[in-house]
């Protein structure tokens, strides 16, 4: 059955803004989430659009330094907390998740509701931090000027400990889901690997969230009390506050990475037609990325003054994380080897990834070796590797999933031509303002500088200009996806020809899921001899 | 879908508990005579000790664990495996944090080619 | 298996669920990734506390011994016990026994309640001296750093204060939900899973005990 517009889903089976506020369908939920990550990105772009305005000459243009500083401080805030965390597990994956699994919902559908909830409290003291004297000591909070600084660090970081517990009941709730709710046949080796990559978020998730909570805590206590523990006058270390905050913060990145990462798995294997390379490496590695990643944290301390030892050991670590994503780059191009590339905007953005993935990857591994990064440390190289796999790599597989299960969330098909424009900008436009960072940070322009020196000029001005570039790309998107909700084609159950559970129900879903619950007989990518 | 019956809960006999909770009872007074001994550096090591075998007969048997599905053990030790890499690696900064190699001890005659700017020279780069 | 000693209400298993079993092993399972959190969130304040002994060791010897070790000892016995009548209020109503499940909750809640007001006393007597962490501290005492012993102190044994406050006020809603016979031998899993809560602040302080009172 695919005829969807005049059948019931879960879009149109109850009606009324109740209806939706206290839904328990996760794929509502799913929906909610995506809104709200779209206007924190959208948000988020605002400061980036405007600290980059203000690179554009050195000197003053329109905002002065503190006000600078609050900018870069709300943007790296924003997009970290509001939009990227919580981006691909919260929307894309409490949709998919179920219905990949077969499943009826998450195991905790009220856990799920508070969840949103909790994200929508966090959001709102981040956007109160901002209206009330917004903090200058960038996202990440260093003591002490973060404990003597008079912008409102609390509310800010308030905001952050309030949205950490959003992240980890999602992650909690993810986990039991695919413990205990898994169909009849579907073994540990047969889940879809978007599946495996949710599972090794989670643990990332409930494992390392706390952490930044505690770290939260004793940095507001800090600041109210006086306590000491990070001030050096008092007795206590900065440095200890950067142990803290990386523990959370590196594993991260990894939340960021590994769920886009698990889009791409899909994506690839749908796209090219073809049973993925390497089910189980991929699937494992994830695993491998999720454990390592704990133990890499110190290596954004090498210049802060830890210990040569310490400091060896990191880098070590940091050199062995990035095998399993090697591996996984391995697989995904072996995958597109004698497949039928079907070239729509899911694989646009999937090549796009690849590419982008591995400037960022390859980059990481650059400042992973301790005599590189004592020159390179806090420069705009770092921006620009960091950029490179948060945009070029989580927001571009994001895209990609966006697109490809479009179809699946709304029912309708969106306009490929106007995707395949809007991917153009965003390529250019990102590469026009980040590539360009590479250069600015090895001629040593450091980052969070609100001057520099003139010959830096011509290079920040042409970042800029990308930064439009990429506005645009990204304005077009918003209008051809949500003109697809009300003109779009109606979409079919299976626009890709994939075969993962999720494409053997309608599109739009009914509220159940599936009519009959799945039973699991095959490996997830059976598709067949591949075309040559 | 109605209830079911109990399924297969298992119940542990009182006696289990009680005699826990005379364990936990009297290691309690263990933990306050043995701080009465100097050990010396190892004063905290055996402190610890002490606590991680109360800490164990409430995880093992109040909380169940014993009896309980093997993931759930492994998953709860899993955190604290992780808790003890949180502190090694941060040890292996602060611990170290004095020792020199003696290769920075060293002072080398190296000019930099760096020097402070004056306002309104080029850089040469 | 007895019958049950009140009237109770049939729990219905939730529609995602194909039985009783899967939801009470997800919610079970679900609790101790929960108390995962817990154990990363309270162990990350033992790294901290870690790194101010080893720091400060003399200090923490100074420190330790303006706390009372009787009321600290005492205080550990109390939640020892309560952790087993908690654990013997989920083996009641396994049981269907609710009536006794019912004295066991209000034990539990009580030897809580006594547990906070012991806490109170303590903490009157350290604001009273002064010793506080380093923006309000006067104490009088030797070491340079001491407020850094009572910033920890204060913050750790806060924070489980406020478990231990929250554990009230779940066990209360617990004892509510019972009277109106919601538990018995076929769903009992809100009782297990606050037992579950209960165990682990119990765990939390079997560590702060000797690590605050008993140094040196």
């Amino acid at each position: 059955m695919t005829d969807t517009a005049s059948t019931t889903n879960y879009l149109n089976s109850t009606t009324g803004w109740r209806s939706w506020l206290f839904t328990l369908d996760h794929k509502r939920i799913g929906l909610m989430y995506l809104l709200f990550i779209a206007i924190s990105f959208g948000l988020g772009g605002f400061f980036a659009l405007a600290l980059r305005l203000e690179l554009i000459n050195p000197g003053k243009l329109l905002f002065t330094a503190k006000q600078y500083n609050q900018m870069f401080t709300l943007h790296g805030a924003i997009m970290t907390f509001l939009f990227i965390i919580p981006s691909i597990p919260a929307s894309l994956g409490n949709f998919i998740l179920p219905l990949q699994l077969g499943a009826k919902d998450v195991a905790f559908p009220r856990l799920n509701l508070a969840s949103l909830y909790i994200y929508v409290l966090g959001a709102i003291f981040c956007v109160y931090s901002m209206v009330a004297g917004a903090a200058d000591t960038g996202w990440t909070f260093y003591t002490p000027y973060s404990s003597t600084t008079d912008t409102s660090v609390i509310s800010m970081t308030m905001g952050a400990f309030i949205l950490g517990f959003s992240s980890i009941f999602t992650g909690l709730n993810f986990i039991v889901t695919i413990h205990k709710l898994r169909p009849p046949g579907m073994t540990w080796f047969r889940l879809p690997l978007f599946v495996w990559s949710l599972y090794a978020t989670a643990i990332i998730q409930v494992l390392a969230t706390p952490v930044l909570g505690i770290t939260i805590v004793l940095l507001v206590l800090e600041r109210v009390l006086g306590v000491g523990i990070f001030d050096p006058a008092l007795g206590g270390d900065p440095i200890l506050f950067q142990h803290f905050f990386w523990f959370y913060s590196h594993p991260a990145v990894y939340i960021m990475i590994l769920p886009a990462m698990g889009i791409m798995s899909e994506v690839v294997s749908a796209m090219a037609s073809k049973k993925i390379f390497g089910y189980r490496l991929i699937a494992l590695s994830s695993l491998a990325i999720a454990i390592i990643s704990f133990l890499v944290w110190g290596h954004h301390l090498f210049v802060s003054g830890q210990s040569d030892y310490a400091a060896v050991i990191f880098s070590f670590l940091t050199y062995l994380v990035s095998i399993p994503s090697a591996i996984k780059i391995f697989n995904w191009v072996s995958t597109l080897y004698r497949g039928s590339i079907d070239l729509r905007a899911p694989f646009l953005y999937f090549a796009a990834f690849l590419f982008m993935f591995c400037v960022g990857g390859f980059t990481g591994v650059m400042l992973a070796s301790l005599s590189l990064d004592v020159h390179l440390h806090d420069t705009y190289f770092v921006v620009a590797h960091f950029h490179y796999v948060m945009v070029g790599g989580t927001t571009i597989a994001f895209l990609s999933g966006l697109h490809y299960w479009w179809p699946k969330m709304i029912g309708k098909m969106y306009s490929e031509f106007w995707a395949f424009v809007a991917w153009l900008f965003i390529m250019v436009g990102f590469n026009m303002t980040f590539f360009t960072q590479f250069l600015l940070g090895s001629k040593g322009m450091p980052r969070r500088y609100y001057n520099y020196l003139d010959q830096f000029q011509p290079l920040h001005a042409f970042s800029t200009s990308g930064t439009w570039v990429l506005a645009i790309g990204f304005l077009i998107m918003a209008f051809y996806l949500i003109d697809s909700i009300m003109n779009g084609k109606p979409a079919p159950a299976n626009p890709w020809g994939a075969t993962t559970l999720e494409w053997q129900t309608d599109s739009p879903p009914i509220t159940e899921n599936f009519h009959d619950t799945p039973v699991v007989t095959t490996d997830p990518y059976e598709y067949g001899v591949a075309k040559s | 879908m109605s209830q079911e019956s109990h399924h297969d809960h298992f119940i542990v006999p009182t006696s289990v508990y009680v005699g826990a909770l005379g364990a936990l009872l009297i290691l309690t007074v263990i933990t306050v005579a043995i701080a009465q001994i100097n050990f010396g550096s190892f004063n905290l090591i055996v402190a610890l000790l002490v606590a991680i075998i109360k800490a164990s007969v409430v995880m093992f048997v109040f909380m169940g664990l014993w009896w309980d599905d093997a993931f759930n053990r492994f998953a709860f030790l899993s955190s604290l495996l992780f808790l003890f890499l949180f502190f090694l690696f941060t040890f292996a900064d602060v611990w170290f944090r004095d020792f020199r190699s003696p290769l920075e001890s060293e002072i080398l005659p190296i000019k930099s080619p760096v020097r402070p700017a004056v306002v309104g020279e080029k850089s040469s780069h | 298996m007895n019958a049950p000693d009140v009237p109770i209400q049939t729990h219905q298993v939730a529609h995602h669920f194909a039985t009783a079993k899967q939801e009470f092993d997800s919610a079970k399972f679900g609790m101790w990734l929960f108390l995962v959190t817990e154990v990363l969130f309270f162990g990350a304040l033992f790294v901290a506390y870690g790194f101010l002994r080893w720091r400060y060791p003399e200090m923490f010897v100074e420190a330790h011994r303006i706390l009372s070790w009787k009321m600290g000892a005492f205080n550990t016995l109390v939640l020892i016990v309560s952790s087993f009548t908690i654990v013997m209020a989920v083996q009641s109503i396994q049981r269907n026994r609710q009536r006794l499940a019912q004295r066991y909750l209000g034990i539990t809640a009580a030897l809580a309640g006594v547990f906070l007001v012991v806490k109170y006393f303590e903490y009157m007597d350290k604001i009273h001296h002064g010793f506080l962490p380093a923006k309000f501290f006067s104490g009088v005492g030797v070491s340079e750093h001491l407020h850094l012993f009572f910033g920890i102190y204060f913050t750790m044994t806060g924070l489980h204060g406020l478990h231990v406050l929250i554990g009230i006020g779940l066990i209360v809603w617990l004892m509510k939900r019972n009277r109106q016979g919601h538990f018995y031998s076929g769903f009992f899993t809100p009782v297990e899973m606050v037992g579950l809560y209960w165990h682990f602040v119990d765990l939390v302080w079997i560590f702060l005990f000797p690590l605050f009172y008993l140094v040196g």
